[in-house]
């Protein structure tokens, strides 16, 4: 009897076992068509989008030498559609392959649609699709997402999600770009206090680009010439409760960057202004950023005060006015002029902030959460009215760990 | 009650046989009586006991004992013993002698002599080799262990191979077997208790143990054990093994069998109890667990650090070669979105041209695998090698062209056939092999959620094996007090206690000072 008992409930439970899985969509990995990158348009029809699905082809550059073949490494094409979760099934009118999201990078949308109202509705389908993940990337093109993905044709890299993946890692490291994971625009949507930043993208060049500083561009706005691919990722693009109000500029993209503690910069490299010369000459340096920010705030007062020490430490990198640096004054100087740079760069931004965006581009208003008890309290703080008009200081706390290398002035 | 009928119903189908067999009641009741007195009755006894004009090699000689000018005569087994020591040490005084003390002892210089009376007890030992002495007048018969079994000289190991350390094995001379273990643990207190076994060819098995360690309750389990056989023959001590475990169908071993005797001292030392067996070069180590199954004696040999270092790669080739194969099958099936990009292109890229289903690929090459593998044992020595290399090379590359199987799969198997073979354990390397199949059906079904919950399943399984009272995965779970020689092993100094499952009578090792 015990045995039949046994026998019965290892039944039981291969048969629960089949029912909770949820594996029965089993597929072969090369039935697939993967799609690297998304674009989402504004379409002509009502009520639908324009969809651009941009498919890997995975025989291309997969082998090693030997059985190589001569298709190409990508395949595009723009439909319309209700939403993207159906375009898969409408694109496979024209794809062999069964449509998968499981390795898509990046979102492209074109700033036209995002600014319209109906891009959160459509985004948001996001959240319902199992394939996708939210450490995909979200991007905002200057011109349709359909042309941005027809134009980028990079030169070094022939298989798309490399491509992607490089260069958005990388200008996330240099903090050109915001770390705009699909994830992070949810939780900020949804927790409706603070801006979220998309990273701002082109592959058009402009006809007359203005010389700037360094890092004051904007995507397409670099002159660069030669024989390249002209996609351009810098700055970001604001949104606020799912809505494009604004746009930063690469530098404005870095401050925020340098700012908040959630972006995993790397090192950056900017340029100074150089106290030793009148000349308008810079100093470029590496910023390194290896603690928190210490953010103290007087929520008590009748106008918020938000006080921000900066650990930064800094290597320079270059001596224009050939300085020697092995003397404590100048090294003094310097720091000085770093402090006050900063200060004032960060600063400007933060009114900016306060007058043109009315929001603060990064989760500020965490560090705002622990001065209150309860969760009804802070709210009828109300934050976003509060950092409007909020006394923003910030101190940059320096510590110069490099001088560069030192070398004899030459006397002209 | 649905069980009952299920038992009459299988009863009926399964009657014993019934034979058509020759009584031998008559010789069990003879083998039974006591020798006579009678010098020409006892010759004829054994004489048709042992067919002698028939059956060749067993000699009868008839001789007159001059001390005590009575008839004599030995019987022994040509083939089993030693001609040339019968000749000097036992026939010739016997015929020379001239004292009359009336003591075979005395004429006899013999070493090893005892008596016996019983018939069938007689039989008994001159088919294991000895020489049985019948006076006329006298009532028991002289035995001398003239025993000479010719067989392999001590060897070097040959499937437990170690690079530090011992290196002799065990061979079929279960006397040399004993010899190597008293050599290695020199104390009165090592037992060494034989017991017949099978009924018809007798086989000797023999019990080793220190007895102030081993547990006597363990002890007597084993000997319940092996009384309890009911058989005409059990030839080899790997059969033994099978006649021993609780659960014979299990894919897990739970008796440890060893070629080494340095393996088979130290677990005498922690308290286990060895087995031996005449005509077998091995023993059997009980209880075993999990951990001795996996570990190997080169573990300890080495110094600590490198000892961990194979035993963490042992390991680690444990759970390659149990889910590499599977754990390709779950995710490229089901979840893709765990792949990195760039290889999760390449798969796709050359799957593209297979035409089967990455299982039926998986099965194929497994299969592929095991037959080079197993073909590898069968050729003969010389070309073995060559013949494993040759097929596993030109097998994998042309189904690879052919476009039979794509080369993530080869890499894959290979990966996996080649971790199994750092189990040494035979029987252990059998069950991970069997296991992995069986981990790669249930991939194929559901994915890494099959593949867990199978895997679970096994875990509950081998959680609840027990070999001979100790739990699979003592001293770990259920914990039990020990040296901690489990997964890392620590200094030689550190490991100061026997392990406790088996309760042992001497738990400390070394004392603190």
């Amino acid at each position: 009897m015990k045995k039949t008992g046994t026998v019965c409930n290892l039944l039981m439970f291969l048969f629960i076992v089949c029912l909770l899985t949820g594996c029965w969509d089993k597929e072969e990995l090369e039935d697939k068509a993967y799609v690297i990158g998304l674009g989402i348009d504004h379409s002509n029809h009502k009520g639908q989008i324009k969809v651009t699905l941009l498919l890997a082809n995975p025989e291309v550059g997969s082998m090693q030498g030997g059985g190589g073949s001569t298709e190409k490494p990508r395949e595009i094409i723009t439909f319309d559609a209700n939403d993207f979760i159906a375009a898969k099934g409408t694109a496979n009118a024209i794809i062999s392959r069964n449509i998968s999201y499981e390795l898509l990078k990046i979102i492209v949308v074109s700033e036209e649609y995002a600014k319209g109202s109906g891009f959160l509705t459509t985004v948001s389908d996001v959240q319902k699709d199992k394939e996708i993940r939210l450490d995909g990337h979200l991007a905002v093109s200057k011109e349709n997402a359909s042309e941005f993905f027809l134009k980028n044709r990079p030169k070094m890299e022939t298989r798309p999600h490399k491509y992607f993946q490089y260069m958005i890692n990388h200008g996330i490291e240099n903090g050109l770009i915001p770390d705009s994971t699909l994830f992070r625009f949810f939780n900020t949507t949804y927790r409706e206090t603070e801006l979220y930043l998309a990273m701002y993208v082109s592959a058009e060049k402009n006809k007359h680009p203005k010389v700037q500083r360094e890092d004051e561009y904007m995507a397409g706005q670099v002159n660069a010439t030669g024989e390249l691919d002209d996609t351009q990722f810098m700055g970001a693009a604001v949104f606020r409760n799912g809505v494009m109000i604004g746009k930063l500029n690469g530098q404005e993209t870095r401050i925020v960057n340098i700012l908040d503690d959630t972006t995993n910069i790397k090192d950056i490299l900017i340029d100074l202004p150089d106290p030793f010369s009148n000349k308008k000459k810079q100093i470029s340096a590496r910023i390194l950023k290896t603690k928190s920010n210490k953010v103290k705030m007087n929520v008590k007062s009748a106008r918020l005060k938000i006080d921000i020490t900066v650990p930064l430490k800094i290597e320079i990198m270059s001596n224009p006015s050939m300085v020697d640096f092995a003397e404590k004054k100048n090294q003094h100087i310097v720091k000085r002029q770093i402090i006050n740079h900063l200060k004032k760069v960060n600063e400007k931004f933060f009114k900016k902030t306060q007058t043109k965006l009315k929001g603060v581009p990064y989760p500020l208003s965490m560090y705002a959460r622990r001065y209150f008890g309860t969760i009804q309290e802070y709210k009828k703080f109300n934050w976003r009215k509060s950092y409007v008009n909020a006394d923003i200081r910030v101190h940059p706390n320096i510590q110069i760990i490099d001088y560069g290398k030192q070398t004899k002035s030459l006397k002209r | 009650m649905k069980k009952r009928i299920v038992k009459t119903l299988f009863k009926k189908f399964n009657t014993e046989p019934q034979f058509q067999e020759q009584s031998n009641t008559k010789d069990i009741e003879r083998k039974k009586q006591d020798i006579s007195s009678n010098y020409d009755q006892n010759i004829q006894t054994f004489k048709s006991m042992f067919s002698v004009p028939k059956n060749t090699d067993i000699k009868v000689r008839e001789f007159t004992i001059r001390a005590l000018n009575r008839r004599a005569f030995i019987i022994f087994i040509s083939t089993m013993v030693d001609v040339q020591r019968i000749q000097e040490s036992i026939v010739e005084p016997l015929l020379e002698n001239e004292l009359t003390t009336g003591k075979i002892r005395d004429i006899v210089s013999f070493p090893i002599e005892s008596t016996a009376t019983i018939i069938g007890e007689i039989t008994e030992f001159i088919t294991g080799g000895m020489t049985a002495l019948f006076i006329d007048g006298d009532n028991q018969c002289h035995l001398f262990e003239t025993t000479n079994i010719p067989g392999r000289s001590i060897e070097k190991s040959d499937n437990e191979v170690i690079v530090k350390g011992a290196k002799e094995a065990f061979n079929e001379r279960v006397i040399d077997n004993i010899a190597l273990l008293r050599k290695k643990i020199k104390n009165e207190n090592l037992i060494v208790e034989s017991q017949v076994i099978s009924k018809r060819s007798r086989n000797d098995v023999f019990l080793v143990y220190q007895k102030d360690l081993a547990n006597d309750e363990l002890l007597q389990t084993i000997i319940d054990k092996l009384t309890s056989l009911d058989t005409d023959r059990i030839l080899d001590l790997s059969i033994l093994e099978q006649y021993l475990e609780e659960r014979p169908w299990s894919l897990f071993p739970t008796i440890l069998y060893t070629e080494r005797p340095d393996r088979a001292a130290s677990f005498i030392e922690e308290g286990h109890i060895v087995i031996l067996m005449s005509n077998s070069p091995s023993c059997l180590i009980l209880p075993a667990t999990f951990w001795s199954l996996m570990h190997s004696p080169e573990d300890h040999y080495l110094r600590v650090p490198y000892g961990n270092f194979i035993r963490l790669l042992r390991l680690l080739a444990f759970i390659v070669a149990v889910f590499s194969s599977s754990f390709y099958i779950a995710i490229t099936n089901y979840h893709v979105g765990m792949i990195p990009p760039d290889l999760l292109m390449a798969f796709a890229g050359t799957r593209e041209r297979v035409p089967f289903p990455s299982i039926i690929e998986i099965f194929m090459m497994e299969l592929a695998f095991e037959l080079i593998r197993e073909a590898g044992l069968r050729v003969p020595s010389p070309i073995g090698p060559t013949i494993g290399i040759v097929g596993a090379l030109i097998l994998g590359q042309a189904a690879v062209q052919a476009n039979i199987i794509s080369p993530i799969v080869i890499i894959v198997i290979a990966l996996s056939g080649l971790s199994s073979f750092i189990i040494s354990d035979l029987s252990m390397n059998f069950a991970v092999r069997i296991t992995r199949l069986l981990l790669i059906l249930s991939a194929g079904f559901l994915g890494v959620y099959g593949l867990t919950a199978f895997c679970m399943a096994i875990l509950f399984y081998l959680v609840s094996i027990k070999s001979f009272g100790t739990p699979y995965f003592a001293p770990m779970t259920p914990h039990f007090f020990s040296s901690k020689d489990l997964i890392v092993r620590h200094l030689p100094i550190k490991e100061r206690f026997r392990p406790g499952y088996l309760k042992p009578k001497d738990m400390v090792k070394q004392r603190k000072e």
